[in-house]
């Protein structure tokens, strides 16, 4: 292997670090860019998995023992529940406004 | 201690949800593999369990029956600051008697659910959910410590809920399984609150750390101010809140007949192997803890024998066979709550030695009740009769397990159980709670004559006399794979008494975890006991021998008794005759034992009208009083408007005033230009906001 590259291909913390922030970045701008509900909710699960990716990096590359997956798993079923939650609500909204649009949903416009 | 003994509590909890899991994938294309890969997974689990308990009931010796027969090294799970928390497994005597019961019970129903529920829309699901309940209880009896106890507690929780309602189409089992989550969820309250103060008091879950302190006498300084007693007492009503509710006890009993509503075998699987068990079990685990306040334990026998005879007067009315049986669980839980209440090595002993026979006869039953409906499709006892001729293999196993739980002597399991509990409460220790055991004592001995008679009844209206019904009758049938469950249950239901029952008697210390409860004479190994601790030991046996003798003339005619005035009311003429005279004078007895004492209706008069009624107050006084205060303030705000404003037009001058509108105006504009009601632009200034926060604080000190 060319000596210049080695950082460049042997994973390491970094590698994970920079895909997390990857993965928050589009979370963000899918929470901010999309229109529709569902979108935004992918987005969130995106940020949260960014979050989970973390985790899992720290606690594979320092001393931490296995609280890092503990807490991912913490995470994951968080998101579920939020989800759920979150699901119920865009359901509710569809009932009530025949569409997942959330610029139409502005009745808190002050 | 070798390696295959290290993996035994791993390989057990293994083998079902390594089940659970693969009939994730296979439930709906392969519904008969997946109902075959689940029994064998189940069927694995027994394997091993039998192989580590079989050992210990023979050829063990008794004082070193508590020593530990498996574990797994704990390993820490996480830490969250200062705190630790560590997890592992644990097998000693008491564990491994539940997993032998838990496993054989459970792959017994296994193989009955493969003829119970053929054609059933959801099979393969089916056989996921029992395999995981039954993963969920055998985690809780692995556990070395109260925090994955309570994991698997909650789990047991969620399965139940699954498969109580698992005919998902019928409003009631709609119903069924709501109030079952929801009555358990009211005991786990008390539980939880019990775990935290307990962890609170000494600062770890696990059993072996805590039953340290409390040999010690000593729990860590400074909760609320409060003593060693004090602690241990609230630590252990609040789990014994979460034991009653999981084991149906008055009066967190209403669940446990309404969840009849599941399948068959699931009915079975909760009142035997897995659910109500906990409750006991939780009890058991916790002995040493419950100990320590002399007031816990006769608290737990007199709610024991309360509903024992509670649950046994509302079984006499019954005339669906499966609620008949679900109460007379409720009523044995009742038994084994009694005996752990009598307190030292033989309540001990006694409550879960009850818990373990009363599985297997209980299985029996139930699975029996299950081929009976399965033959009859009808639950309604007035709608069969004669049933013994055309299911002879049932009628016999159920018959078994009738005498088995009915108490009848020598041969049954439930003779020497039974007979253990009731002793366990006489002899219990001297002291201001001895009467209190011993009233206990005399009502359960009516207790025992109820059950005897009771299902002595419901045998005579199922099996015996003519059929009610002759259509039904003539279609009646049976199949072997669900007979055999039956013969091997049956055959247990008589064998576990002999297995135990000599240990039963001897009143070594068993309550595992390395605790010793010294300060009883009850409790001491017998081999290491020199001087006056062994006369004291000497004069106990010799108690508990004399009692022993006296019992053997008071249990044996409570339940002959029983099983004779059953057969005699139902099974003959006079009997008829009998019944029809006492009809009129016993009407009042009746109703109140049919309508169930009207708990149900108690509750919906009192919890949910109540807390409806309260929601109600709740939103009067919103509507009324809150909104009258910020319609007051509003007022207030106006008539302090028109004030500054004659003011304004009056007094300052015109040019400031406009300067000023202006400026509202537009700080107006601008934050209401804020408040776009768009979600994404609140996102995006949540985004913009964090970055400037991020970037000062990077610029004040970076």
């Amino acid at each position: 292997m060319n000596p210049a590259l080695r950082p460049f291909l042997e994973i390491g913390l970094t590698h994970y670090l920079v895909l997390s922030s990857l993965m928050f970045s589009l979370g963000i701008l899918a929470m901010v860019a999309r229109r529709n509900a569902i979108g935004v909710l992918i987005g969130i699960e995106l940020i949260l998995n960014a979050a989970n990716v973390n985790l899992v990096a720290f606690g594979r590359f320092t001393d931490a023992g296995p609280q890092g997956p503990v807490f991912a798993i913490f995470v994951i079923m968080l998101a579920a529940a939020e989800a759920a939650i979150a699901l119920a609500l865009l359901l509710s909204l569809f009932e009530r406004s025949g569409s997942v649009s959330l610029d139409e949903a502005s009745e808190l416009k002050g | 201690m070798n390696t295959v003994h290290q993996l035994a509590p791993v390989l057990i909890l293994a083998f079902p949800l390594l089940g659970a899991v693969v009939a994730l994938f296979t439930e709906r294309s392969k519904p008969r593999l997946t109902a075959l890969i689940s029994t064998a997974a189940i069927g694995m689990s027994f394997l091993v369990a039998a192989g580590i308990v079989l050992p210990h009931v023979w050829g063990m010796p008794a004082d070193r029956l508590a020593e530990e027969i498996a574990s797994v090294r704990p390993i820490t799970w996480m830490t969250t600051g200062t705190t630790a928390v560590e997890f592992g497994f644990h097998i000693d005597h008491l564990g491994a008697a539940l997993l032998f019961m838990v496993t054989l019970c459970s792959t017994m129903i296994h193989v009955f659910s493969i003829g119970y529920m053929a054609g059933e829309t959801r099979f393969g699901g089916f056989f996921r959910w029992i395999g995981f309940f039954t993963f969920s209880m055998l985690g809780l009896v692995v556990s070395d410590n109260l925090l994955t106890l309570y994991v698997a507690w909650e789990l047991m929780g969620l399965s139940s809920y699954k498969l109580i309602g698992f005919l998902y189409h019928k409003p009631s089992a709609q119903e069924a399984c709501k109030k079952a989550f929801m009555t358990t969820r009211i005991g786990d309250v008390g539980m939880f609150l019990g775990i935290v103060l307990l962890y609170l008091a000494t600062g770890t879950f696990r059993f072996e750390e805590i039953f340290a302190q409390v040999q010690a006498k000593a729990f860590l300084p400074g909760v609320a101010g409060m003593d060693f007693e004090t602690v241990a007492m609230l630590a252990s009503f609040g789990l014994l809140f979460g034991a009653m509710g999981k084991s149906a006890q008055f009066p967190l009993h209403v669940w446990l007949p309404d969840a009849m509503e599941g399948p068959t075998p699931v009915s079975a699987l909760i009142h035997a192997a897995t659910m109500v068990a906990a409750g006991v079990y939780l009890v058991g685990r916790m002995y040493p803890l419950f100990e320590v306040h002399e007031a816990v334990l006769p608290v737990v026998a007199v709610i024991g024998t309360f509903t024992a005879l509670f649950a046994g007067t509302i079984a006499v009315c019954g005339t669906d066979i499966k609620k008949v049986l679900a109460y007379s669980t409720i009523s044995q839980l009742g038994f084994m709550f009694a005996g752990l209440g009598a307190g030292g090595a033989l309540g001990f002993k006694a409550g879960l030695f009850h818990l373990v026979t009363h599985a297997f006869f209980k299985a029996c039953l139930f699975l029996g009740s299950g081929s009976v409906i399965h033959a009859v499709h009808t639950q309604e006892v007035g709608q069969m009769g004669g049933l013994w001729r055309k299911i002879p293999v049932t009628f016999a196993t159920w018959m078994f397990a009738t005498l088995a739980i009915a108490g009848f002597p020598w041969i049954t399991s439930g003779f020497y159980s039974k007979d253990a509990i009731l002793l366990a409460l006489a002899a219990s220790e001297e002291g201001p709670w001895q009467a209190v055991r011993l009233g206990c004592m005399a009502a359960l001995v009516g207790g025992a004559f109820l059950t005897a008679a009771y299902m002595m009844r419901v045998t005579a209206l199922t099996f015996f006399g003519k059929p009610r019904e002759q259509e039904r009758y003539d279609h009646a049938h049976e199949s072997p794979v669900m007979t055999i469950p039956l013969v091997v249950l049956a055959v247990m239901a008589c064998l576990a008494g002999f297995a135990w029952h000599e240990r039963m008697l001897q009143p070594e210390m068993v309550y595992g975890f390395g605790y010793f409860p010294a300060h009883r004479a009850s409790g001491l190994p017998a081999v290491a006991l020199t001087g006056e601790a062994l006369e004291a030991y000497n004069r106990h046996a010799e108690h508990v021998a004399h009692w022993h003798h006296t019992l053997l003339f008071i249990a044996i005619p409570a339940g002959l008794g029983g099983l004779a005035l059953g057969s005699v009311l139902y099974m003959t003429p006079v009997g008829a005759l009998a019944r029809e005279k006492l009809r009129g004078p016993l009407a009042p007895v009746f109703t109140v034992w049919k309508n169930k004492y009207w708990i149900d209706e108690i509750y919906w008069a009192t919890f949910v009208a109540g807390s409806v009624a309260v929601s109600r107050a709740m939103a009067w006084f919103d509507r009324e009083i809150v909104d009258g205060l910020v319609n007051l303030a509003g007022r207030l705000g106006l008539r302090l408007g028109d004030a500054s404003g004659w003011a304004d037009r009056e007094v300052v001058d015109a040019q400031f005033v406009h300067g000023a509108t202006g400026l509202a105006w537009g700080a107006g504009g601008l934050f209401s230009a804020m408040q776009g009601g768009r979600v994404r632009v609140y996102v995006y200034q949540a985004v913009m906001a964090t970055a400037v926060l991020a970037l000062a604080v990077a610029a004040v000190y970076g």
